[in-house]
Parts: structure tokens; sequence; C-alpha cells
């Protein structure tokens, strides 16, 4: 291929992968990524003379001003988010480069744009898309910069050769550019096999670089996936169509997985709960100096009912995607947490857990991360725990109608729950009632003006929020307290990344009893052909898990790799080599690990100054004598001068002490001829002797004319010949 | 007593480290960070504060490409370096303040990996020349010869001692160099300067010969064309078979002794000083220009310093021949300034 169409693919490559990594954070949507894809594809076209026209490069830069103040007037003006406005421009500059590439400088910034949107991407997000992109960046940032740097030095070198008029025949670089002899298939297959040191490089500088986090300037964004039925009110005559969004969750890694785990395994995972149904929508009711509390921690494990036993209870690893609002999503019967801290800023930072009245648990401090816990669960012959008993006021609540609910609703309840005597048994019979109910996506009562009553006695169908809703509200009116949960209910096994997966069209809703004699008691009363998870197979599917295992490992191993990860990396690798070396003794040097993490990850969390105190003193040492090192070798780099132009400089030396004799002292910023001129000038009778000593030293100096056989000492006889001054006699200049 | 197990690797260490001082101080290779790899080394130090100070992962999977990228670059720069040979093949003649053409020859003595982008540049008397050749790329096996064209600017030996051969690939982020010793020396010849007959500054003694009209005289052989000759002298069916261009020489009847004498002592009053280099290096040129001008006219040609050197004759009689005009030029050229003083009752003659 000819040089020019090689570095032309390669930059575009380069500009095209930076582009989508910055887009891939999601500020490059609609119009804008539409007119971006166009303005880079009609970009290739522009060559020859369009490239060359002054005009239009003069309408590109005019271009660019007003897309700048486009963006800051939509900034300022029309409430475009800052970001996306800063994100579009980015992009737009890309595009300019493109679009008016001429020289091996255009090309140079278009990869050094590229580079810098990659690091931009970096706080914009983009999860699996960035991990492609990077992997791109690896493979397409060496032919890049690569035949950026052989095409600058082709156009300075050529171009050189024929402005200098050096020897050989000025060389077209137009020609050398369309030479197909420079790019040879080896240059590309070997820059191509470059990509895989710098990946081992890249990994190995990942790995390896300790993570300290100080945190001074943090931009990271909190941003969490929205996720229905987790917030503060839960609408009936919404929902409904979530049921096939597959975007995934929630991730549950069982830490003792059988040989063959089933494909479905349905984890019931506990939101939020509403405690006030007003005929339309559940609403949670705050309870000031109850809701909020601080879950207890020691070091890294939270008791919600108790601290969890690790060799005891039964383990759930979690990996829960950034959600908004954060809560923790529970499995059945959690007792207790496991979070490993995150170091920032130096010192371990531990997830704040709050609960609620209603056993509902949030984590502050979000972040783009989400959180990754291990939920822990008594075994199954092990009394489950309990959910903490409602207050007088809470079964006020909990217990309360809406004020027009049609009595057909009580009679209906009157009529269910004949016979039974205690509130589980009612429960039972309500749901026993409700499971001849047809479930359904279609929101066949979500247009009725009281959607409740139109799902009991018109559509008899309707999804888990009718169901639960039915159930807690039949229940209230025959005086057993209840409240509507949303969660998620489902798993489907992804055997590439070895966990199940928790969808956004699982999320469910289902409804706990209070039973004065039991606690709360869940009762789920969506008949089973709705609680079941949504399976997806064929071929799509399948790339869709193996997309979402990568996406895991990404997060887990990339995303989420901290202080802690590299110690537990180094302990395994310790364990590793020292297998293979045949020693058995491993426990003294995995234990030292262990307690150099705790030591790390349980200090006091407070800035270490001293630490940063000592950084900082190593940092200025270093740079000290780095600059040190760097000027002596710059003396040192120096070429020697030949003999006339060492000569030259001893008679400027003597020129100087005569001159400093008479009370002259030469500033280094003049010349020996100019300061003579100065002396001259002031009326000083050694003067003329000066400029004439200054003027042959110019001249032997830079004038190819050198110091005669004795010049040198007779000018310096003449110069030792000047009576000295003192100091009251000299005039200073 | 035994050392502690960290004294005694301490003390391996050291030993080890201690031979190789003399390496890290004085390294064969030298490297510069050009503008580019100024920005690069910037933007890397700037995401590497910044993934410290975010603890952003992603940055810190950026960091890891940037610095794989400075790795590279350093170890793709040493693999276009190594494996060249090199040769300088100096200009036959060479005359103060005329350009001359200097070719530099390289031979990629790799088997398999070409180098690209190879700087050769020329030190003469220990300083870097202005010109330097460039190699695009030098395939593997392969030779290439570039030119450059150098300007002496003083009659003399001019000692050209190394080629400094740089790099700066494969991302134009640092240039690496080593010195390669390749001494030689290059005679350069006053360039003549044309005087009038009786020149006061070369003191022509004898009666200079005329321009013979042509066809006059005996043919006594052939001899290589010296600048000057006229074409009508060039003698074609010997140039033929010899494969070089060569002149009739004639004998000339009249044929003089032409004895040029150049004042090389410096004036011992300071006041002249300023004046007589320049002058010097005038007569030395005015003296070249009569002294071709007398062998090309058939004449001998005595070159008298006036006063003779520490080193080397103090003159030298020439007679037309093929290489008489190269004696000439390279006796000019050597002849040295003296300083002021008596004249050398001893001085040699030629």
């Amino acid at each position: 291929m000819r040089f020019a169409q090689v570095h032309k693919v390669a930059s575009y490559i380069l500009a095209v992968l930076g582009l989508v990594a910055l887009g891939a954070g999601g500020e490059l949507q609609g119009v804008s990524a539409l007119l971006l894809t166009a303005g880079v594809l009609a970009s290739w076209f522009a060559e020859g003379e369009l490239l060359q026209s002054e005009r239009y490069h003069r309408a590109w830069n005019v271009a660019v001003v007003l897309a700048f103040f486009a963006q800051v007037g939509r900034s300022l003006f029309l409430d475009a988010p800052m970001l996306t406005a800063t994100v579009e421009f980015a992009a737009f500059l890309q595009l300019l480069k493109l679009a008016t590439r001429r020289t091996a400088r255009d090309y140079q910034q278009i990869t050094v744009l590229a580079l810098l949107h990659l690091i931009a991407a970096t706080v914009l997000g983009g999860g699996l898309s960035y991990a492609l992109c990077f992997l791109g960046f690896v493979i397409a940032t060496p032919w890049a910069m690569t035949l950026g740097h052989l095409r600058r030095e082709i156009e300075g070198n050529y171009l050189a050769d024929a402005r200098a008029g050096r020897a050989g025949v000025p060389i077209d670089v137009a020609r050398i550019l369309r030479s197909r002899r420079v790019v040879s298939a080896g240059l590309l297959v070997g820059s191509s096999l470059l990509s895989v040191p710098i990946f081992v490089l890249t990994a190995m500088v990942f790995v390896l670089f300790p993570r300290i986090g100080i945190g001074v300037l943090s931009l990271r964004q909190q941003r969490g996936q929205v996720v229905s039925g987790l917030g503060t009110t839960v609408d009936l005559q919404g929902h409904g169509v979530i049921r096939n969004d597959p975007t995934i969750v929630l991730r549950v890694e069982p830490l003792v997985q059988p040989a063959n785990p089933p494909l479905i395994r349905p984890f019931r995972l506990r939101g939020s709960t509403f405690d006030t149904y007003d005929g339309r929508r559940w609403t949670r009711t705050p309870f000031p100096g109850q809701d909020n509390i601080p879950v207890e921690r020691q070091s890294d494990r939270y008791a919600l009912a108790r601290f969890p036993v690790t060799d005891q209870d039964t383990a759930l690893r979690l990996v829960l995607d950034p959600l908004e609002p954060p809560v923790v999503l529970l499995p059945e019967g959690t007792v207790g947490l496991l979070i490993e801290p995150r170091l920032e800023r130096g010192i371990p930072r531990y997830m704040s857990l709050t609960q609620d009245v209603d056993d509902r648990v949030h984590y502050a401090n979000a972040d783009d991360v989400g959180l990754v816990y291990t939920a822990f669960a008594p075994t199954s012959n092990a009394l489950p725990a309990r959910r903490r008993r409602p207050s007088a006021e809470q079964l006020r609540l909990y217990t309360r109608v809406p004020p027009d609910l049609s009595p057909e609703v009580r009679a209906l309840a009157q009529r269910v729950t004949a016979g039974a005597r205690s509130p589980q048994e009612k429960a039972r019979a309500v749901e026993r009632y409700l499971s001849t109910y047809r479930y359904t996506l279609r929101l066949e009562s979500g247009g009725a003006e009281r959607p409740l009553e139109d799902f009991l006695f018109r559509s008899h169908a309707g999804h888990c929020e009718y169901f639960s809703t039915a159930m807690a509200v039949l229940l209230r009116t025959v005086d057993v307290p209840t409240r509507n949960v949303t969660g998620f209910l489902g798993g489907t096994y992804n055997r590439y990344g070895r966990f199940y997966a928790i969808h956004q069209g699982d999320a469910h809703s289902w409804v706990e009893v209070y039973d004065p004699h039991g606690g709360w008691v869940t009762f789920d009363p969506t008949p089973p052909a709705g609680e079941a998870p949504v399976v997806h197979t064929g071929f799509f599917s399948e790339v869709d898990a193996v997309v979402e295992a990568l996406r895991l490992r990404w997060r887990t191993y990339v995303v989420g790799f901290d202080l802690s990860t590299q110690t537990r990396l180094a302990v395994r690798l310790w364990r590793f080599f020292e297998a293979r070396r045949g020693r058995t003794d491993l426990d003294h040097a995995a234990r030292g690990f262990q307690r150099a993490r705790t030591r790390l990850t349980d200090a006091p969390a407070r800035v270490p100054w001293r630490s940063l105190a000592f950084g900082a003193l190593v940092l200025g040492v270093g740079a000290f004598a780095l600059r040190r090192f760097w000027q002596d070798r710059g003396e040192r780099a120096t070429p020697e001068l030949p003999p006339s132009a060492r000569e030259a400089r001893r008679l400027a030396l003597c020129l100087d002490a005569a001159l400093a004799r008479r009370g002259h002292l030469r500033p280094p910023s003049q010349s020996p001829l100019r300061f003579a001129a100065e002396v001259e000038r002031r009326g000083d009778p050694a003067g003329p002797l000066a400029v004439r000593v200054a003027e042959r030293y110019t001249e032997a100096r830079f004038g190819d004319a050198p110091l005669g056989p004795g010049e040198l000492e007779a000018l310096t006889r003449e110069l030792a010949q000047l009576p000295e001054i003192t100091k009251e006699t000299a005039q200073p200049l | 007593m035994k050392d502690a197990r960290w004294v005694h690797y301490a003390k391996r260490v050291y030993w080890r480290m201690r031979g190789s001082w003399s390496w890290v101080l004085s390294p064969p290779r030298k490297l510069r960070v050009t503008r580019e790899g100024k920005v690069f080394l910037g933007v890397t130090i700037g995401v590497g504060l910044a993934a410290v100070n975010t603890g952003n992962n992603l940055l810190y999977l950026v960091l890891g490409l940037l610095l794989s990228l400075v790795t590279l670059s350093g170890v793709l720069s040493e693999i276009a370096l190594r494996g060249l040979d090199f040769r300088r093949r100096l200009p036959r003649r060479a005359f103060a303040g005329v350009p001359a053409l200097v070719e530099i020859e390289v031979h990629n003595r790799k088997r398999y990996a070409p180098s690209y982008s190879i700087e050769v540049e020329d030190r003469v008397e220990g300083r870097r020349t202005d010109k330097r050749c460039y190699f695009l790329k030098i395939s593997a096996g392969a030779r290439q010869t570039a030119a450059y064209r150098r300007v002496a600017p003083v009659r003399g030996v001019e000692r050209y001692r190394s080629l400094r051969v740089a790099t700066r690939f494969p991302f134009g982020l640092f240039e690496k160099w080593r010195e390669v010793t390749l001494p030689e020396d290059q005679l350069v010849f006053p360039y003549p300067r044309p005087a009038e007959r009786r020149s006061s500054v070369a003191r022509v003694l004898g009666d200079l010969v005329t321009h013979e009209e042509r066809g006059h005289g005996e043919v006594d052989g052939v001899r290589d064309l010296v600048d000057g000759d006229p074409v009508r002298d060039i003698h074609w069916p010997k140039t033929a078979a010899m494969d070089k261009v060569v002149a009739r020489e004639r004998r000339r009847e009249g044929a003089r002794l032409v004895r040029i004498e150049v004042p090389n002592r410096a004036p011992s009053e300071p006041a002249g000083l300023k004046d007589f280099t320049v002058r010097l290096e005038d007569d030395i040129r005015r003296a070249a220009f009569v002294a071709l001008d007398a062998l090309r006219q058939g004449a001998q040609v005595q070159l008298l310093a006036q006063d003779a050197p520490a080193e080397g004759p103090r003159g030298l009689l020439a007679r037309p021949s093929t290489h008489a005009a190269d004696r000439v030029l390279a006796f000019l050229a050597r002849l040295p300034p003296l300083p002021a003083g008596p004249e050398d009752p001893d001085a040699r003659g030629p």
C-alpha cells in the first residue's frame, strides 16, 4: 500500500476509536452522534486540491469558533449539560483535524486528540465499549505513531534538502508519500505485533502500580441506572413493559456451585417496602429517628441481624451495578454482609450502610463502580433471620386502606378469608384465591380510575404489582398488617461467567404479612408463570451471555481493581511461586501479607500527612537530582571547541579581567564587544583598546579569522599593561 | 562471622554494579527527549497523577499504555541502531570555502529487520557539522549511500573523527544516538584566487611563460586533465584507452622556473597582527593560483615559505606532471603561519 494511504487509514482508525470511547459514556447521542458520523465519513473524501485550499481551511477555522460559541450558548441559555457540550466540542475538534489534515503535524494532532479522547473517556464511563476501544488503541496506536513519525521525517528531511540545496536532487515529498516501498507488509505486521508487548506491559503496569488513591481532586461521576420499584413510589398505572428489559442489574455468584448449575435459579432479592396505598400508587412513610440507622460494622463485616459467621452461613457474592436509589438488594434471610473497603486518598474507605425501620438497606458514597458484597444467610436448618417488629404507629399504617376503597373489596376479602383464623392462614387463603388470576404484561387495568378494583372484578389479569397490591389491600381490610415489597426475583445462569444474572426484567413485587407470633412472613401471590425468569435462547442470547461475562470480568478485574485485590494477587503469586519451588511452609508469608493488608485496611481514617510529606520530599530531591544530572549532562555534551576558538575565549577572559581591574564588571548578558563599546562611551582611556580586543575576539571566535601566532600573547600583554583603577575613581556602568 | 542474608545480597549487587558504573555514567547510547516526547511525557505524567489522585483504574490502564509505548520506543530505536556499518567517502580534492560532497554509506547487517529513520552526522574536529544524511529505510542486508555538502572553512588538515548516528524511530518521542568512531583526515586545499601576474603578495621570480598558442610545442606525453586545461588539449584516443580524461603534455622550450615566495612569519609589531592571518590566507590563495597557472603553462614552480615551519619542508619544486598541482596545493594547504621573531638562519631549502 502507499504510505499516505496506510497512514490515513491508521489515523482514522485511531480517531474513530477515540470518538467511540468518548461517546460510549452516553454524552454523544442523537443528532450530534449522527452529524459527527456523517462528518467523519465526509472528511475521508477530502483530498487533493481541496485540502490545499486556503479558503477551505479558513472556513473550518470559522466553523470551530462558531461551534465553540454555540456550545457555550447552549450551556448557558438552553440548559444543555456542560459536560455534553464539552464532549461534543471535543469531538468536533477531531472532526476539524480529520477534515483539514494536510501535513504530518495535522496527523500528529489527530493522534494526540484521539489519545486525549481516550483519557477523557475514563471519567465518562462506557463499560465494555471502552474496553474494546482501548484494545483497538493498543493495536492502532503503534501504527499511527510510527507512520506519523516517518511522515514527519520525510517532510522535514526531504523538504529541507530541497530548500537548502543539499546534495543530490531535491526529492519530491509527495512522491515518497505515494511510494509503496516505504511501508512494507513487514512494517505493518511488525507494528501490529507490537500490540502484544504493549498489551503485556500495560497489564503489568496496571497490576503492579500501587493503588494509592490520594483523591485531592476527584471528577468521578455518580450515576446509576434507575431501577423501577426501588424509589419512593410505585404507580400501578406504570411498569409492565420492563419485564422484557434485558439490562443486567445484579450478578449473583454462589460461592459453592454444583457441577452442573441449573439454568434458572430464582433468587428473591429484597429492595424497598411501601406502607401506604392511596388507590393508585404505593408510597413509603418516612420515620424520622428510626430510619437511616447506621448498620453496625466490624472491619469489613456488617450486622443486619447479626454478624455473619463465614464458615457456617451460606454465602452469595453479589455484584451490583450502580443503582438509583442506592439500595442494597438482599437475598432472602440475609443476616449480615461482608463488603471489602476501597482505598481512597491513601486511607481505607468502608461502605456506609444504613438501615430503615422496614429493614431496607442503603449504601452511601455511591459511585460509578456500584457495590460488590457477600450476603450471608443461615443454613436451612438454622433459624431464619427475623425482621424487626413494627411499632403500634407502624401497625396502624400497615393496616390502613384507601378511604375510597370499594366496599366490594372488603366483601371479597371477608369472603376469601372466611374460616381462616391466624394472619398467615388468611394470607394463604388470599394467595390461593389470587392464583386463579392471570398474569399479563399488558396494562389491562392501567387506564382504569380504580386500577385495583378493575383488576379484582373486571380484568382478572395484571402484573406482579397488581397481585401484590391486591393481596396487601385485601388482607388489610381484614386487619392483617401487610406491606408491599419490591425487588427482584430471577436468575439466569451465565456459563461463560459462572454467575446468575438478574435483569431489569426480573423486577418483582410481593407481600410481607405481619404475624404477631411469627413476625414478618413473605407471600408471593403472583402466579408462577409470571415469576418465572424470561429465558432467551439462540445465537444472539449466547453472544449476550459472552458479552455479559466479559463485562463482569472487566468490571471485576479492571474497574474494581484496588489495593486489596493487589495484595490478594500478591499472596496468590507468592503461593504459586513458592509451591513451584517446592516450599510448603507458606502460611508464614501469607500471614505476613494478610497482616499488612489488615493493617492497611483497618488503619484509622485520617490523611497520612507524614507519608505525603515524605513522598513530596523524595519527589523534590529526585527532581533536584534529575535537574543537576541534566545540567551536567548538557555541559558534558557541549562539543569541544577547536583550538582557535579556545584561544579566542582566553582573549575574552583576559579582556574581562583587565576591565574588571578598572572597575568594569561585564554582566553575563552583554557581549564583550558591546561591553567594550560601553566602556569606551563612558570615556575610559582603556576603551579603544578594549574595543579593538573585543573586535578581534569576535572575528576569531565567530568570523573564521583565527588569532595569528603570537597575537594572543601580544594582545594579552597590552591588556596587562592597562593601569588598575581604584574604586573611587572608577565610573560605574 | 557470617553476614545476614540481606547484607550478603546487598554485597553481591554492589560488586555486580561496581563494574557497571562507568557504563551507567557514560552509556554507549545517549538520549534526548524531542519536543513531541516532552508533550507525550507531560501527558503521561498528568495521567499518572490523575490516576493516583482519583484511583480511577481506567486511567491506570491508559497510563500503562503510555508507559509501554515509551518502553517499546526504547527497544525499537535500539534495534534500528544496531547492526549498522558505516563508511565515509571523502572527496578527492576539497578546497576551503568550496562545497564538496562527502558520502556516507550505511550497511544494514541485520538479517531480517530493516532500520528506519537513521540520521548520520559527521563530527569534524569534535564539532558536529551542520549537514546530515538521512536514511528513511535501510532494508535488511542492504547498503545505502547518501551525501552531504561539506564546506571546509579553512585550508589545512580537517580531521573527521566520528559519526553521530541517531534515530527518532519509532514514535519520534526520543532521539537516541551513538558515536561511531571513524577517523579520517581530509587535506583541504586553499582555493586559488586570481592574482595579477606580478603580484606583490606572491612574489614571482623569474619569467612566467605565456600561454602557448594552439599546436605549438612538441607533445611530450599525456597527463591527467587539471583545472584550467583547455578542452582542446584533451587527448581523446588516450582518454578512451585509459578510461580517464588525460591531456596532452607539451614540451615547452621556453619553460621557466617560477619561484613563488609566501611570507608566513607574523610581524613583530602588534598592530600588524590583526591583518596578518587574513593577509597570509590571501597570499596563499594567490600563490596557488599563480602556481597552478604556471604549471598549466608548462613552467616549473618553486614554492618557498618565507620561514621554515617546525615540521615539514620550507619549499617545494614542482615540475609539470600529473600530480604536480596536487603537490603544490598540498604544500600550500599545510603551510603554517609562524609567530613573530627573528628569521631562522637554518631555514631548510626545498
